[in-house]
């Protein structure tokens, strides 16, 4: 693989790695998703207002608030010295300008919640799940119909706790590791117990049966449904 | 000789008609009207932008479905728009239509537009037939209470005159049902039950108005997202009379209040009442997927007046624990809790050590009223509220710093629950004054679905349609959960 297509990759993954980012600095803030939110219905359409409606919600909003200090990931950092060697002074990444206006073009879309699903679903996915910093990772397309399956959608606390869950993972290299190795080896309930174990940015843990039903999803080779569980659950939260 | 009461005119003075049947003119309803009676966003100047980044803001309109991107937070956040829209003053002209001039956060209390509205017992015994009707039967035993005198005054001139900040409308409220949906009733620290009223809207009633009889099963209009078409909204309140010392912090109006079963003879009296608390039911979930496995389209949002009763906490073990910090009570006590800790410990507090509702002692959350006889008043606890604290905490405090003086800044909502994709978010919802006794085990949705169950009557146990009415279809509609 050239360093090009490493360094495109690498893009790409900041972008899934602050979405996710953006996600939780809405869940953490509860007064910033209603500020978000209370933007939503404005942003439809092609009038003047919600163009210029649109431009605030991704310059004064999502980008900002996707902001990771590369030191706060070590795995971004490793991939950062990975493609560009050390670097003398690292600072922080944001999304992208595309990344951030694709996220605010599905937000006003009729269809934002499944679209929204897939795009979150997807960055949880590749970012702390997918082994090989998600390089093979192929992003799903269509939202898993999870109609009459009661506990699909997590209740609003269990919904946050899984977003830092993910996030937490997919920023931390060694629970990384080990969480993916778990994965590789289909090993359900020592995932569970590890998902369970890990302390929060909120300083609560994912309950049982959420890290179990997530352990389940995982290793059961279907990656639809795992995306859009994943999905849904970090973008009824934040959005 | 029947008797109606005409509340309506540019000042609401009251005239009591005897003998013809009086009905108000019903007005044209053009688009322009229907928007504005709809308090919907076109109404409302700029309405989205004007709201961009300003979630908390109050204003006379709100949405007519909970968007593209629904979620709990926003969801809470319609709840508490649809609550002050809807509790905006009412114009002085058309039934439904909120005053867009008047500054509502700085009234002390309203006459809101949702009272203005056809309750469900008119349109059941037909009393209302048009929207724009004010005037209404009273029962006979209300009667001599309008009757005026030599001087020109009644009973009634004479009562509402030693209550100039009650707020007055076209209507009066007529209360006598006090039967709560678990078939008991209710009564507060004076031993006075609790009246249940319901309201429906302008979209409700024209639905219900325009079907042909007998009706084979009731699908009312959902809000549309940008068609700015309203859909049905059913309110319920909770309404308790009031001393003289709590009218500071009720929403307040003028009752005739029926009391006694058909056994008894009924006695009607004036009373002035408060608002203690409420459901706004409103079809604006159309998104909530038709072929999931429960297409209900409702939102069940829900308040309750903060001097009704003490709450829980939660111990660190997750435990309900009832303190004295939890039961101080405000200004002019609770309204439904009047005992001391030391009493209830002896009484609620199991071998365990833990605070225990079914112990056959402990009086709390537990029936203790005969219908249609005296009691004692109940002794209600809320449970703590365990999803979406955090989102339901600032836009109740935001209710509170918008509002300085109303009596409105004394409601918080309790949460609003919605179905997404067939499943309810919260899955556990209750009224501590609306559904008392559920032991924080009910759900509004789950509840409501038994509601189509002989007919499909749309998730609305009660819709304003006399039962004879409808065919009962229930094999028809056995698919139909």
């Amino acid at each position: 693989m050239s360093n090009q297509t490493n360094t495109e990759k690498l893009f790409a993954y900041r972008d899934q790695f602050c979405a996710i980012k953006l996600v939780i600095a809405m869940v953490l803030d509860n007064k910033l998703q209603a500020a978000t939110s209370s933007i939503y219905p404005s942003i439809s359409g092609s009038s003047e207002s919600a163009i210029k409606q649109r431009s605030k919600l991704k310059n004064l909003y999502y980008i900002p608030h996707s902001s990771i200090e590369v030191n706060e990931s070590t795995v971004l950092l490793s991939l950062i010295e990975d493609n560009f060697g050390p670097l003398e002074k690292l600072s922080s990444v944001v999304l992208s300008d595309a990344f951030a206006a694709d996220l605010v073009a599905q937000t006003a879309s009729s269809d934002a919640e499944n679209e929204l699903t897939l795009t979150l679903g997807n960055a949880g996915m590749r970012c702390a799940f997918t082994k090989d910093n998600g390089v093979e990772f192929t992003p799903q397309n269509k939202v898993y119909d999870f109609d009459g399956q009661a506990g699909f959608i997590l209740s609003s606390d269990e919904q946050k706790n899984l977003s830092l869950l993910v996030y937490q993972i997919a920023s931390t290299l060694e629970q990384r590791d080990a969480v993916q190795q778990l994965i590789s080896q289909g090993q359900a309930s020592p995932l569970a117990e590890l998902f369970g174990q890990i302390e929060l940015a909120n300083g609560q843990r994912v309950t049982p049966a959420t890290a179990e039903q997530l352990a389940q999803f995982l290793t059961s080779d279907n990656i639809d449904k795992v995306t859009t569980f994943i999905g849904i659950n970090m973008y009824k939260p934040s959005w | 000789m029947v008797k109606k009461i005409n509340l309506a005119g540019s000042h609401f003075s009251m005239l009591v008609v005897l003998g013809a049947l009086y009905c108000a003119p019903a007005q044209s309803h053009t688009k322009t009207n229907d928007i504005q009676v709809n308090q919907l966003p076109d109404a409302c100047e700029n309405y989205y932008q004007t709201l961009s980044d300003k979630p908390y803001a109050i204003l006379p309109c709100f949405a007519p479905t909970l968007g593209n991107n629904r979620t709990n937070q926003s969801a809470i956040r319609d709840a508490y728009r649809q609550f002050h829209a809807l509790n905006w003053p009412l114009s002085d002209s058309t039934i439904g239509m909120a005053d867009y001039q008047l500054d509502y956060s700085q009234q002390l209390d309203t006459y809101p537009v949702w009272q203005s509205w056809p309750t469900v017992a008119q349109m059941k015994s037909g009393d209302i037939t048009k929207w724009q009707q004010t005037s209404y039967k009273l029962p006979l035993s209300c009667q001599s209470l309008f009757t005026k005198n030599n001087q020109g005054t009644s009973q009634y001139t004479q009562f509402i005159s030693n209550y100039p900040t009650v707020p007055r409308g076209p209507k009066i409220e007529v209360l006598s049902n006090s039967i709560n949906p678990e078939g008991e009733t209710i009564a507060d620290v004076n031993g006075q039950p609790v009246y249940y009223q319901v309201y429906l809207n302008q979209p409700a009633f024209a639905y219900l108005t325009s079907q042909q009889r007998p009706i084979n099963s009731l699908n009312f209009p959902a809000g549309q997202v940008n068609a700015d078409k309203r859909g049905a909204i059913y309110i319920k309140a909770a309404w308790k009379v009031l001393t003289d010392n709590e009218l500071n912090q009720y929403h307040s109006s003028f009752a005739v209040v029926i009391d006694g079963d058909s056994k008894n003879a009924k006695q009607c009296r004036l009373a002035v009442v408060g608002l203690s608390a409420q459901h706004i039911v409103s079809k604006n979930n159309p998104k909530n997927q038709p072929n999931s496995s429960d297409a209900n389209k409702w939102s069940w949002a829900t308040y309750l007046n903060a001097a009704s009763m003490p709450r829980y906490s939660e111990a660190n073990n997750g435990d309900y624990q009832l303190s004295q910090q939890d039961i101080l009570p405000p200004n002019d006590g609770w309204a439904f809790f009047n005992k001391s800790l030391n009493e209830l410990k002896k009484q609620c507090i199991n071998n365990q050590d833990q605070w225990d509702e079914v112990l056959d002692t402990c009086p709390i959350n537990k029936n203790n009223c005969e219908i249609g006889s005296k009691c004692t008043g109940n002794t209600l606890v809320a449970y703590p509220i365990t999803q979406d604290k955090a989102n339901l905490d600032t836009y109740n405090a935001q209710t509170k710093k918008h509002l300085p003086s109303s009596v409105w800044r004394n409601y918080q909502i309790l949460n609003n629950q919605w179905l997404d994709r067939g499943f309810a978010a919260p899955e556990i919802l209750e009224n501590p004054v609306l559904e008392p006794f559920f032991h924080n085990k009910s759900s509004c949705s789950s509840c409501h679905s038994d509601a189509n169950k002989q007919v499909f009557k749309d998730y609305i146990f009660s819709p304003g349609v006399d039962m004879r009415q409808l065919h009962d279809l229930s094999n028809l509609h056995k698919g139909i959960k």
